[in-house]
């Protein structure tokens, strides 16, 4: 299995709090959110490499990294444009010949968990299918196995905002509840599938609704405490649960 | 039409005895084969010697015997010196290359868009990052780019190794990488991902092929 970091994009949403210092670079601890998900990432033996996205402050993301103590198993991805989620997973699936981990840069994610969760994709993702998950416990497995047509499901918990949709949309159009997860992972087959990228746009405007159609997409599991950091608002929120919960967010 | 390189190498060499399709080790000269001291880094001192056994070992590790050094060469452009004199330097630092039983050539781009000299100021291919010098260096010798590989220091490098086709890209840690002149936004190499590892130096390549063997990369 490999694993993409999405670390393109522009953080315009962010820009009025953080500047121009690009998302994956801000501190929690002693440690920014992409030394965080390395740290787990990289001592897992099922991924072979790890590929970094990057394009707008792409010196500053590596600067951090000790790119050659990680020698060869990560690779950075470089864009001279950032053209979205979407074009650079389809990059990604030309160098990637093994199931590809698609994660994004900016998530806050509950220490331990990030690791453990690559270890079991690398075991069950290629013949079962894994479903996202996080907050409240609002859907029993049974609901969520009818609806999206996955063979394993575990425990289940699901924000509000994602109540609503299965409410709204019982067999359609599941692929857009997950993008929110922020994490994402292509069975190896995605390929050749993957004709065309969707330059202008991003992955949930894009590709993503016809990759689940095509059940090459799968949603990932996801049970620790999360937190995508792409607004002022959200990225409060994670500091908060940062502060709140140290020992929830501790690296070893 | 772009005009291709120029130099004393940019024709088909008939000394060429290399078999069809074989791999090649790409190099940049600034900042990789040697410290790069701005515009005119080859007209300095370099430590031929120490620079020919840091080849050998990189061709021994690697197994492969063909070096080709790419170079974005300025100089002329600038003002810093001769076309003639840019070519005897060449010429020095091939030969002694040579001599350690590597295949060894150097191609260079002598045109900048910003040249001084209006003979120079030519918007071509050959300059990376765009792929020219390598393309014209793998259709010259019959190299097989996509198992060949690229050492350089600069994003540029890697760009113009990766538009080429060549997939083993490895660019030297340093503070300058990501400089770079950027294609604009509807240049058809805007659209591609360049794909790359860091290493700390050449030699830091050449231990770890030694330890763990060059498939692995």
């Amino acid at each position: 299995m490999n694993v993409l970091i999405l670390c393109a994009g522009r953080g315009t949403r962010l820009q009025s709090v953080i500047g121009n210092q690009p998302k994956p670079t801000i501190k929690f601890g002693e440690s920014n959110l992409l030394q965080r998900l390395l740290r787990e990432l990289l001592p897992v033996d099922s991924i072979s490499e790890i590929y970094i996205n990057v394009s707008t402050g792409a010196k500053q993301i590596v600067k951090d990294l000790q790119l050659t103590h990680s020698f060869p198993k990560l690779c950075i991805l470089y864009e001279s444009v950032p053209w979205g989620p979407s074009f650079t997973v389809y990059e990604a699936l030309k160098f990637s010949h093994q199931g590809l981990l698609v994660i994004h840069g900016d998530l806050l994610l509950e220490s331990g968990t990030l690791g453990k969760f690559a270890t079991e994709l690398a075991i069950y993702g290629e013949e079962k299918s894994i479903i996202a998950v996080h907050e409240r416990p609002r859907f029993n497995a049974s609901q969520i196995v009818r609806v999206n047509n996955f063979s394993l499901v575990e425990e289940i918990i699901w924000r509000k905002k994602s109540v609503s949709f299965f409410e709204r949309n019982k067999d359609a159009e599941h692929g857009s509840v997950f993008v929110d997860s922020g994490i994402y992972f292509f069975t190896p087959s995605s390929r050749e599938v993957l004709k065309a990228p969707a330059f202008d746009s991003g992955i949930s405007e894009g590709l993503l609704p016809q990759l689940f159609d095509e059940k090459l997409l799968k949603a990932v599991l996801w049970k620790g405490l999360r937190f995508a950091i792409d607004t002022g608002e959200k990225l409060e929120i994670a500091k908060n649960a940062f502060r709140n919960y140290p020992d929830k967010f501790r690296i070893p | 039409m772009y005009p291709r390189a120029v130099g004393k190498n940019t024709e088909k060499s008939s000394s060429s005895s290399l078999t069809n399709y074989e791999p090649a080790i790409f190099v940049d000269v600034d900042g990789t084969l040697w410290p790069d001291k701005g515009p005119g880094s080859i007209l300095h001192d370099i430590d031929l010697a120490a620079l020919s056994i840091q080849i050998s070992n990189l061709c021994n590790a690697i197994s492969i015997y063909s070096v080709f050094a790419v170079s974005n060469q300025t100089c002329v452009a600038r003002g810093l010196c001769t076309l003639d004199e840019l070519k005897e330097r060449v010429g020095e630092i091939e030969e002694y290359i040579r001599k350690s039983g590597v295949k060894f050539d150097f191609r260079y781009c002598i045109h900048h868009p910003e040249a001084s000299d209006i003979n120079y100021r030519i918007e071509c291919s050959c300059r990376k990052p765009a792929p020219g010098l390598i393309q014209d260096i793998s259709r010259d010798f019959s190299i097989n780019l996509e198992s060949s590989l690229f050492i350089g220091d600069r994003i540029t490098d890697a760009q113009s190794a990766s538009y080429a086709g060549i997939k083993r890209i490895f660019l030297i840690d340093n503070e300058k990488m990501f400089e770079s002149n950027v294609f604009p936004i509807n240049h058809e190499y805007a659209y591609t991902s360049v794909p790359f590892r860091v290493i700390s130096s050449i030699a830091f390549l050449v231990n770890y092929i030694r330890h763990y063997g060059v498939q692995l990369l």
